[in-house]
């Protein structure tokens, strides 16, 4: 039976309220050496990338779970299917009108209209393994800007992909690495040249649409010298019974005097494992600034991590996660600082309700000869009731002497004294809460694009 | 006042004991074990002052283990100072399980030449209305290593709760390395609770100030380092503390 078979998606017909495509290509279920080919051949790769794929397939099944964080001991690698695409998509459009109806009508639906389109430089939607969508302005394209599906990179600029393809974040990290390295499929590729300093941003948005579906979205991020961008990424997934995995991978690369931020807004639903690696590596001057709300999944893994490497490097954290039934958001900031002057921020704020569990579990470390360094770390925590639970557990590694290192936690509940002040100016208990709760994360909103706030606004309302 | 010099010459100790209710009871504990496992029990009502000061010169390691029970009303007040030694671990476990419970902590900490320094601290809130306020503060000199975690715990039905946890160090050379990880584990919402860690060097400012009033680099580090610790002995009522703080 060959690896890549063509169902009628008639199990699709669970999702009501978007209109799914009506057949998909998929890999049959389960991970082998098989289904690691069949992509590969699927996708017309060269052989070094087919190489690469079975070489991390190897490194899977030789590394073990994590030993930290959220129970993953229901999930199936067998049960999963590691490949899929709507069968009408025949590769990605340029041009929305060219993008399948039902593919089209889902991201319409998620709040993705065509007119949003116009205030962005570049926008990019992958549906299940593969991009729907993938553009740039003109202008920028003009300057030397390269936005591409990152399997089309891999076709058009094989000798930059091959450069930097996973070369931040190296399969041997951890067991997730190695699967994404081995079943990768779709992602972003941008390639900001020298100078180039893109003012409006560039966004994705990333569908996971089959049930019992595993995700790997790969992308890599390289902003030259004195560049900057702003790439925004949005995820979300129909809610079905069976087990789903988002496993996707960022690689960020940012060159001397360069700046780069990277939003994130996941919602995906509450069946969904999001094991997700982010990873910056920041040279001289450069600034990597990550700013993520972390609202939907049922287990959440995820650290975006910034190495500045060279001298003066700077990187900021924000990030907000949001615990509500049935769910374990296990999330911090990674930061190392492997050269001198570098400087960094983390500001982490979670609430959890309903019996969900938000933990900070994050990693400041100083390496030796980081002189003058500066790390400030803040994470706080809110929670709403008496059978949700939040942790903190910041592991700060110093190794240098002339370092300025300062980290402050809180874990509390909504004062009384606020909420007697708010209902004594006429609020009900409801609209104080929700005011309380919108003013503990606003430091992070602020930091999001405005649709993405207002959307957050609306998911938290109480 | 109990000392526990009877336990002197002695090479390791493991005993428990009880501190009946409301009663008070003052404990001086300076005798060099390489090998230490207490528990104590603190009755309700009863108030516990411990005072500890571990201070081996041996090229051997220490490892020390204490827990402490306290039942409702009960305080405990513990001083921890500690130095020397190859190895040095020390891990100190506080109940806190009936209600109204209540722990002052003070741990001091230094290491040197090729030393590593273990100091584990871990407060259980169990009771309702209990409170843990704890200060981790330790100097690391030489190529030593020093690793602290110190862990609050709030348990579900310990509403009213209050922990405080806060961990500065001060890193003396360019050898010295520090792993700290301070952690909160809450499981409902009825708390206060806070953590804070710091990790400085000797401010090249203050160093200026008393090298410009003749002071030596090492006269003016000695001082600072005193002042670093000076803070932290309020809590204590006897001389003892002084002599200690000096060597640190």
């Amino acid at each position: 039976m060959p690896a890549l078979d063509y169902l009628k998606s008639s199990s699709q017909r669970s999702l009501k309220s978007v209109r799914s495509p009506k057949r998909f290509k998929r890999a049959k279920k389960g991970l082998s050496k098989e289904v690691v080919l069949a992509i590969s051949r699927s996708k017309k790769e060269p052989q070094w990338m087919t190489d690469f794929r079975l070489e991390c397939l190897d490194l899977f099944y030789k590394i073990p779970l994590p030993s930290f964080g959220p129970d993953l001991s229901a999930l199936d690698f067998d049960e999963l299917i590691y490949y899929a695409s709507p069968e009408e998509m025949k590769g990605y459009a340029t041009r929305w009108e060219d993008v399948p109806d039902s593919v089209k009508e889902t991201f319409e639906r998620l709040g993705i209209p065509q007119a949003e389109r116009e205030v962005l430089a570049g926008a990019g939607a992958q549906y299940d393994s593969l991009n729907a969508y993938h553009k740039l302005k003109e202008t920028w394209g003009k300057m030397g800007v390269i936005f591409e599906d990152m399997d089309q990179a891999l076709k058009h600029y094989p000798e930059l992909v091959k450069k930097y393809f996973m070369k931040g974040v190296p399969p041997r990290d951890h067991k997730f690495a190695a699967l994404h390295g081995a079943v990768w499929s779709g992602g972003t590729f941008l390639y900001v040249p020298k100078g180039v300093q893109i003012k409006d941003p560039l966004q994705a948005y990333f569908r996971m649409n089959t049930k019992a579906m595993g995700q790997f979205e790969h992308s890599v991020i390289v902003v030259e010298d004195g560049a900057s961008a702003h790439y925004i990424e949005g995820c979300s997934a129909p809610k079905y019974n069976a087990t789903s995995l988002h496993a996707g991978c960022v690689e960020i690369f940012v060159k001397p005097h360069a700046k780069m931020r990277y939003s994130s807004v996941e919602n995906w639903s509450l069946n969904t494992y999001n094991l997700n690696t982010k990873r910056a590596i920041v040279e001289e001057e450069g600034t990597m600034e990550w700013v993520s709300g972390n609202l939907g999944s049922g287990r959440t893994m995820l650290y975006p991590c910034s190495i500045l490497k060279g001298r003066g490097a700077r990187a900021d954290h924000w990030g907000v996660a949001i615990a509500g039934k049935d769910q374990v958001q296990d999330i911090g900031s990674k930061v190392i600082h492997a050269a001198p002057e570098t400087t960094s921020t983390v500001l982490s704020k979670s609430i959890s309700k309903q019996g969900g569990v938000a933990v900070y579990r994050g990693l400041l470390q100083v390496n030796k000869g980081a002189k003058n360094s500066k790390a400030s770390m803040r994470c706080d925590g809110l929670i709403l009731d008496n059978q949700s639970r939040g942790d903190t557990i910041p592991t700060l590694r110093v190794n240098e002497k002339n370092v300025s290192i300062a980290h402050e936690a809180t874990v509390g509940k909504i004062s009384e004294e606020q909420l007697f002040y708010l209902r004594s100016r006429g609020l009900s208990e409801e609209e104080a809460l929700a005011m309380i709760v919108n003013g503990f994360i606003e430091p992070v909103v602020r930091a999001l694009p405005l649709e993405y706030a207002v959307e957050m606004n609306r998911l938290i309302a109480l | 006042m109990v000392n526990l010099s009877a336990f002197k010459g002695a090479r390791s100790t493991s005993f428990q004991f009880e501190v009946s209710k409301k009663s008070t009871l003052e404990i001086v504990d300076d005798v060099l074990l390489k090998e230490r496992t207490i528990e104590i029990h603190v009755g309700a009502g009863a108030e516990l002052h411990w005072q500890s000061f571990q201070s081996s010169v041996s090229k051997f390691p220490s490892n020390i283990k204490k827990r402490f029970i306290l039942d409702s009303n009960a305080k405990l007040v513990l001083f921890e100072g500690g130095k020397g030694g190859s190895k040095f671990h020390e891990e100190i476990e506080v109940v806190l399980k009936g209600a109204g419970a209540e722990c002052t902590t003070e741990m001091l900490f230094s290491a040197d030449g090729v030393q590593e320094s273990t100091v584990l601290f871990f407060a259980h809130h169990y009771g309702k209305n209990t409170k843990s306020i704890v200060r981790l503060k330790g100097t690391l000199s030489g190529k030593s290593r020093g690793v602290f975690k110190g862990f609050i715990r709030a348990h579900s039905g310990s509403f009213g709760m209050q922990g405080s946890l806060e961990e500065h160090v001060l890193l003396l050379s360019e050898d010295c390395r520090l792993e700290t990880i301070p952690g909160l584990e809450i499981q409902h919402s009825e708390v206060g609770v806070f953590h804070s860690a710091k990790i400085e060097h000797v401010d090249e400012e203050k160093l200026f100030y008393l090298q410009s009033r003749g002071l030596s680099t090492e006269q003016a580090i000695e001082l600072i380092v005193q002042g670093f610790f000076e803070d932290s002995f309020r809590l204590l009522k006897s001389s003892k503390p002084k002599s200690f703080a000096l060597s640190l």
